[in-house]
């Protein structure tokens, strides 16, 4: 797009990039501060420089999902209005246009230097309340747009300096929390002018040229690595499928009641370009877990910015070589009037899931990239946001950011991190538990690890946490919840690891537990209980929890890596000590026995697992296949931990990576040269729940019975390929 | 008779000490560290300042009337895992506050590794998992019981930890601060059950609100406590046969000093005692020359540290951080990065990069010839002839400018199309500017404008660079303190005897109060601050004060209930009974300061507020003398300056060289110039002058 731009010194270029990034936190430091919402202390909120084109240029660490969204708004800007003028500043949060959902109000102004925009700023955050009927907006239940927060076009809340004070009072009076919402609208104009100020400063010392000759560098620099990087890997389609559980809406208990969306993705990679198509989603419809445009492409976004991007500076850059292929009115790209205040954290987070499989497939083709790789990372936001009257006798609402601390995803080379692992939000996390029980009349009866609720896998993934609360110095509270990840696991593991665990609600009415507590007997566990006990939908708008009941909410959990019959039985007997592993975990799913000591029994651990392997082959079902094809001299090439590939006569045939026999050729798909079986809640670790209509399929090298990958398909079976290289 | 006051800084490569005599005559030394026996190198630097003195060693010390160090055992214990196996007991439900960490994986990491999402992970534990415990009891947020404290639980745990080869025991229970019944009844069960083990209780050793850092930092101390104390110990020893008559005194990461028993309680607040010496001597020498608004920059081998003096205070953090780990111990806030003059320049896609990957001190620059090859700060300014290659670190060290040229060409000048000049001038603007937007970084969050504050440059590359960043900052004013090379050194030996006490007691006002003494009753603040300072005082009696010399400073951690800051707000000095009034202006200075802050228009009264922290800060000034001029600015009658050639703004040009004998009071040195100091090299850009004020310090100022 840029008309000549001067090209710009090494040292000039080093110096003002460098300062350009100095603006955008300072910028950032401004709306923090003047801000003092929690959420935008949450990191739910962004500050962007961008180029006169739209172009993402800066930016920082934050919540992640809503980035791009400022770079649609911008480019909306542009293509709205020919009369843009210094000293405008635009607005917009219409979810159909930039936005993740209606919270999330963005600015933007331009900035011009000689009559000519050089560049825009803007800066985002999640609005407590903008009105909806539900407080905090967040209408779980809601079935149109209309009955959820008010949606403001693209247009100027500044004129030429001066505020649109009408925009500005019909925004602020349609929210049930005018001063905060005006307070961060306050704030973004502070941290606009300050980054604006110090802009100028910039162009004025080094010359506007140089200033934006250095932004496009930056951009073109990431772009070039990012496509010098696609070039090393393989050319081909990569698919995965993750699924979007949800109530049916027939109030029925158990599978009955949940119907399931998919969200498919198919990944073409051409040369130096990729191609991330979700045509095949499951269509809009006018409940739970819609997402748009926008809350899709971020979701693509954050996956580039987290799987590239630890080499490469983050900018627009490492999208320049993206495309997502998606027709409007899917479940990924909802249209009016559907409702999308849940958004942020919808079917646009199960897309996560299916894009991070298919990146993952095609990466661990390269020995290079495939360290690079990672199974799906962030199954599900769970919603627990608690409100009624506190002990001090106030009014009080509250969204407990305990559901952040879910297990990360395993990667080739380390186990997943645990209690914490999240890709979306690289820098946050909870707040401690006196603090929530001194502002809130909740008591914790626990807030754990829990043991085996990461995949199993030769490195594990992440364990994450669980935990309970009960009301206290107050009647009642009321529980505002939604998720989905309850009826399957969005975190399947890679090359033969195990899915993490699914999220759950769970209340026990009646429970008496403060009694118990009183009388000196602990609590281990619900189960120890008395009273009502029953698992909560995903989907709970008003969850009564009153005096003497018990809440708890357990996350999603991240998938393993690898076969978890070959981790080492030494780091499975430290999970063991550490409690991260149970010895019934140990001994069922990696087949390590441990003594009573803590060590590896090593002979029985040799017999269990081969006791597993013998299971594996009585239950498996071996492939069609016929004669097994000769090869000749070394693989050129392997995937992952589970195949290696042999160039023969012009095909490629694939043969396991643990036995090195010749499977057969990959024409007809590599699944079809694996044995499958079905894996039971014997074979799952523990809260591993899966849907009737899905089955968990392992395949297995039909020679050495080591699982090649594990995954959730379709019960009717699986329709697509997990790779077909061209 | 002479009278001294020692004090010294004991850092990883250097031990630094100043001799400051009875008519205030500051001597300045510097010796290798003895990492084996600090004692040694303390004891190396003494010798040169007997010789100096013409005395014995034995006599000097036999004089020394205060002794006061920094060191760095805590900081070494902690991040090499030298410390005790500690086993820790907590409350059911809550054994893995330590695993969970709050879910943060990104604390004390740059914005570049937080970025790298397949490398982001955790730091290990303090204690691992299989050390922790969790024994059957509750309390509440009201300091109520919930559930009893159950004492076979304990006995059963104390034993499983003990058998697991805990050597000490840290007992952290929810709500301790609020009750800390259980948490004594626990300690006395550990006396019966494991008599040999020490306990550190939560409750009594950081009484405050947030159970994972006060888990983490009760941990962490309680590992640290044996360490530090049979260092110590020897450390005394070696110094008391040398002579020393005096009980020598630590250095604080809060900035004051402490006696080696009462540290020895508090082994996890010295892990920041060196790096906050230069802080305060630059709070103390700033005061003195009138500036009481000070950014504080120490650029040393590997990092560059900022801190900040505002008038006249130290700005200080209600944490610590220290590797990757966040202590809620008050420390002198200084904030680092990886720019350093061991940082290494290379150039990537055409770009050149500084850092933060650095040299260190092995290999080191390539002029060093230690056979680094990579380039770095240090080699780039010997090519531009800022440094002397024959007087480095007091001419311990000769420079290979050779080696210097070879590693800047290879490694920058031609992959970057540059001369090596210019590669080498392009690398200290590079690093020069990243200087300066950190410090930048720091004013503006504290919500001020850096325009407004003096320049104190020290450490042993700081005042060759500030001249740089500090015009760029647009600060007024550049100062090389005469300490600049013993700087934290000399801040040690500035500092008060220091106790601080405080404790978590939660309250709040409710939404549209106006009247806030109605809701936070100043009798009960008063009570509060009464126990806390009698403690204070007790400790720091004890500690040899004298009753009527210790001054009392309370504040209280303050938020506003709607929003997310907590701001340490001082209440007016003294110990007298609060009024409603003390307690209204105290909510109104909260006011006050939060928007001078976060910006006019920020605060929000109408919420309430909430106090969640009551600290008082006790402090009894140390014997010292008066501070004058320094030894080494006695003019030299006749003196001329020489010159030498500096690469500067893309061409070379005669720079003035002075030597630190040179110099005298009121003399005005035109830029371009350099002076070299013992140890340290000052430049005085081109369109920059400097004044030799009456300490000696160089106050270096854009020419008009």
């Amino acid at each position: 797009m840029s008309t000549a731009i001067a090209a710009v010194d090494p040292v000039t270029y080093e110096v003002i990039r460098h300062k350009l990034w100095s603006i955008n936190s300072e910028g950032a430091t401004t709306v923090e501060h003047v801000s003092g919402s929690p959420v935008v202390h949450a990191t739910d909120y962004n500050f962007g420089i961008y180029t006169a084109a739209g172009e993402m240029a800066i930016i920082g660490v934050y919540l992640l999902t809503p980035l791009y969204t400022g770079a649609m708004a911008v480019q909306e800007f542009l293509a709205r209005y020919d009369d843009i003028e210094p000293g405008d500043v635009f607005i917009i949060n219409d979810p159909y246009l930039a936005a993740m959902h209606q919270n999330d109000v963005q600015f933007c102004s331009p900035v011009f230097r000689d009559g000519e925009i050089v560049a825009w700023l803007g800066c985002m955050a999640h609005q407590v309340d903008l009105g909806g009927m539900d407080p905090g907006s967040w209408c779980t239940t809601a079935t149109d747009v209309f009955q959820e927060g008010i949606r403001i076009p693209p247009g100027r809340i500044v004129r030429k300096g001066v505020v649109n004070q009408e925009l500005w009072d019909t925004i602020v009076l349609n929210s049930r929390m005018h001063d905060t919402v005006a307070n961060d609208f306050r704030a973004f104009l502070a941290g606009l002018r300050v980054a604006a100020q110090r802009f100028d400063e910039l162009c004025d010392r080094y010359g506007t040229d140089a200033v934006r000759a250095t932004m496009e560098k930056t951009l073109d620099n990431s772009e070039a690595d990012l496509r010098a990087m696609l070039r090393e890997l393989p050319d081909g389609t990569f698919e995965h499928t993750s699924y979007l559980d949800r109530p049916d809406g027939s109030g029925r208990g158990g599978h009955a009641g949940i119907e399931l969306l998919e969200v498919p993705c198919v990944m073409r990679k051409d040369g130096d370009r990729l191609t991330f198509d979700f045509s095949g989603a499951s269509p809009q419809s006018p409940a739970y877990g819609m997402t748009t445009r926008g809350g899709l492409l971020g979701a693509v976004a954050t996956l580039m910015l987290c799987t590239f991007g630890g080499e490469i500076p983050w900018n627009h850059g490492i999208m320049r070589p993206v495309e997502v292929v998606a027709p409007d009115g899917l479940c990924v790209t909802a249209v009016e009037p559907m409702p999308v205040s849940g958004g942020a954290a919808g079917a646009n987070w199960t897309a996560t899931c299916s894009a991070g499989g298919a990146i993952a497939k095609m990466l661990s083709f390269s020995e290079r990239y495939e360290g690079f790789a990672f199974g799906p990372s962030d199954g599900s936001w769970q919603l627990s946001q608690f409100g009624g009257i506190d002990q001090h006798g106030e009014p009080f609402a509250s969204m407990y950011m305990d559901s952040l601390l879910w297990g990360g995803p395993a990667f080739s080379f380390r186990d997943g991190v645990d209690s914490g692992g999240a890709m979306v939000i690289l820098g946050g996390g909870a707040t401690d538990v006196e603090q929530q029980e001194m502002r809130h009349p909740l008591l914790y009866l626990w807030r754990r690890q829990v043991p085996d609720s990461g995949g199993a896998g030769t490195h594990r993934g992440g364990n994450g946490v669980q935990f309970a609360l009960t009301p206290i110095d107050t009647e009642e509270v009321t529980g505002v919840l939604g998720t989905h990840g309850v009826a399957l696991p969005n975190r399947t593991g890679l090359f033969g690891g195990l899915p993490g665990s699914c999220a759950r609600f769970e209340r026990v009415i009646g429970s008496g537990v403060l009694d118990r507590l009183g009388a000196g007997r602990p609590v281990g566990d619900l189960t120890e209980l008395d009273g009502d006990h029953g698992v909560l939908p995903g989907v709970s708008p008003a969850a009564r929890i009153a005096h003497g009941d018990v809440f708890e909410c357990t996350v999603q959990n991240g998938g393993g890596y690898g076969d978890p019959l070959l981790r080492d039985p030494e780091k499975v007997a430290a999970d063991v000590a550490a409690g991260a592993v149970s010895p019934d975990a140990a001994r069922r799913l990696y087949g390590v026995v441990v003594t009573a000591d803590g060590g590896v029994d090593a002979a029985a651990t040799g017999s269990r697992r081969e006791e597993i392997r013998a299971d594996r082959r009585a239950r498996m079902t071996a492939p069609a296949g016929g004669a097994m094809p000769d090869v000749d001299g070394d693989p050129v090439g392997r995937w992952g931990t589970a195949l290696l590939i042999w160039g023969e006569g012009g095909r490629s045939v694939a043969g396991c990576a643990h036995c090195r026999t010749p499977l057969g050729a990959l024409d007809g798909g590599w699944e079809s040269l694996a044995a499958t079986l079905t894996l039971g809640p014997d074979d799952l670790g523990g809260g591993v729940d899966v849907h009737e209509a899905l089955e968990a399929i392992a395949y297995v090298c039909p020679h050495c019975v080591t699982a090649l990958w594990v995954d959730t398909e379709p019960a009717s079976g699986k329709a697509w390929r997990d790779f077909a290289l061209t | 008779m002479p009278t001294y006051y020692v004090a010294s800084d004991i850092g990883g490569t250097f031990t630094d000490t100043v001799v400051i005599d009875q008519d205030g005559d500051v001597g300045r030394y510097k010796s290798s560290t003895v990492p084996d026996n600090p004692a040694e190198g303390v004891l190396n630097t003494l010798v040169d300042a007997a010789e100096e003195r013409g005395v014995t060693l034995e006599e000097l010390l036999g004089q020394v009337e205060v002794f006061a160090h920094g060191t760095t055992i805590a900081t070494n214990a902690m991040l090499e895992g030298r410390a005790r196996r500690v086993g820790l007991l907590q409350t059911r439900g809550f054994g893995d506050t330590l695993t969970i960490m709050r879910g943060f994986k990104s604390i004390g990491l740059d914005e570049e590794d937080i970025k790298r999402f397949r490398t982001l992970v955790k730091q290990p534990t303090a204690v691992p998992r299989a050390m922790t415990e969790e024994i059957t009891e509750r309390v509440d947020y009201a300091g109520r019981v919930v559930c009893p404290l159950d004492e076979d639980d304990v006995r059963r745990a104390v034993r499983a930890l003990r058998d697991r080869g805990a050597e000490v025991i840290a007992v952290a229970l929810l709500w301790s601060f609020a009750n800390d019944a259980h948490e004594h009844r626990v300690a006395e069960i550990v006396a019966e059950e494991a008599p040999e083990l020490g306990v550190t209780l939560s409750s009594e050793f950081l009484p405050r609100i947030g159970e994972y850092e006060r888990t983490l930092t009760t941990a962490v101390n309680a590992s640290l406590r044996p360490v530090l104390k049979t260092s110590l110990d020897s450390f005394e020893d070696t110094l008391t046969k040398a002579g020393l008559r005096s009980g020598p005194l630590l250095m604080q990461s809060n900035g004051g000093l402490a006696t080696f028993p009462e540290v020895e309680k508090r082994a996890a607040a010295t892990v920041m005692s060196g790096p906050v010496g230069g802080v305060i001597a630059s709070q103390f020498l700033g005061i003195r020359s009138g500036h009481r608004n000070v950014v504080t920059t120490d650029m040393g081998g590997t990092s560059f540290d900022v801190g900040l003096v505002l008038d006249g205070l130290p700005v200080m953090a209600n944490t610590t951080l220290i590797g990757r780990d966040e202590l809620a111990l008050p420390s002198v806030a200084v904030r680092a990065i990886g720019a350093g003059a061991g940082s290494i320049a290379s150039v990537r896609n055409g770009v050149l990069q500084v850092g933060p990957e650095s040299a260190g001190a092995r290999p080191g620059p390539a002029c060093y010839g230690r056979g680094g090859e990579l380039p770095t700060v240090a080699d780039a300014d010997l090519v531009l002839g800022y440094l002397n290659p024959e007087n480095f670190l007091g001419g311990r060290l000769t420079l290979d400018v050779g080696k210097a040229r070879t590693a800047i060409e290879t490694h920058v000048a031609e992959p970057a199309g540059l001369s090596v000049e210019a590669a080498a001038e392009g690398i200290k603007t590079i690093v020069d500017a990243r200087m300066a937007d950190l410090v930048r970084q720091v004013t503006v969050e504290q919500g001020y404008d850096p325009t407004d504050f003096a320049v104190f440059a020290y450490g042993g590359a700081g005042p060759l660079h500030a001249f740089s960043y500090g015009a760029e900052l647009g600060c007024p004013r550049i100062i090389v303190p005469i300490t600049a090379s013993v700087h934290s050194a000399f801040g040690i030996g500035c500092s008060d005897l220091t106790m601080v006490e405080e404790i978590s007691q939660p309250m709040q006002t409710p939404p549209g109060t106006t009247d806030h003494a109605q809701a936070l009753p100043p009798e009960a603040l008063t009570a509060t601050f009464d126990e806390l300072a009698g403690r204070a005082t007790r400790d720091l009696v004890a500690a040899g004060a004298d009753k009527d010399s210790i001054s009392l400073v309370r504040s209280v951690e303050i938020r506003f209930r709607a929003q997310i800051h907590v701001l340490t707000v001082t209440l007016d000095a003294g110990s007298d009974a609060l009024t409603a009034a003390d307690v209204n202006g105290m909510v109104e200075r909260f006011v006050e300061q939060y928007e001078g802050r976060f910006g006019k228009g920020a605060a929000f009264l109408e919420g309430g507020v909430e106090i969640t922290t009551f600290r008082v800060v006790a402090t009894s000034p140390v014997p010292r003398a008066e501070f004058r001029t320094v030894a080494d600015h006695t003019a030299v009658a006749g003196a001329t300056a020489g010159t030498r050639p500096v690469f500067s703004g893309g061409a070379w040009r005669d720079a003035t060289v002075l030597r630190g004998d040179q110099l005298h009071d009121g003399m005005t040195i035109d830029g371009l110039a350099i002076v070299e100091l013992a140890d340290t090299t000052v430049v005085i850009g081109p369109d920059q002058d400097a004044v030799v004020d009456g300490a000696g310090d160089l106050v270096i100022q854009t020419r008009a």
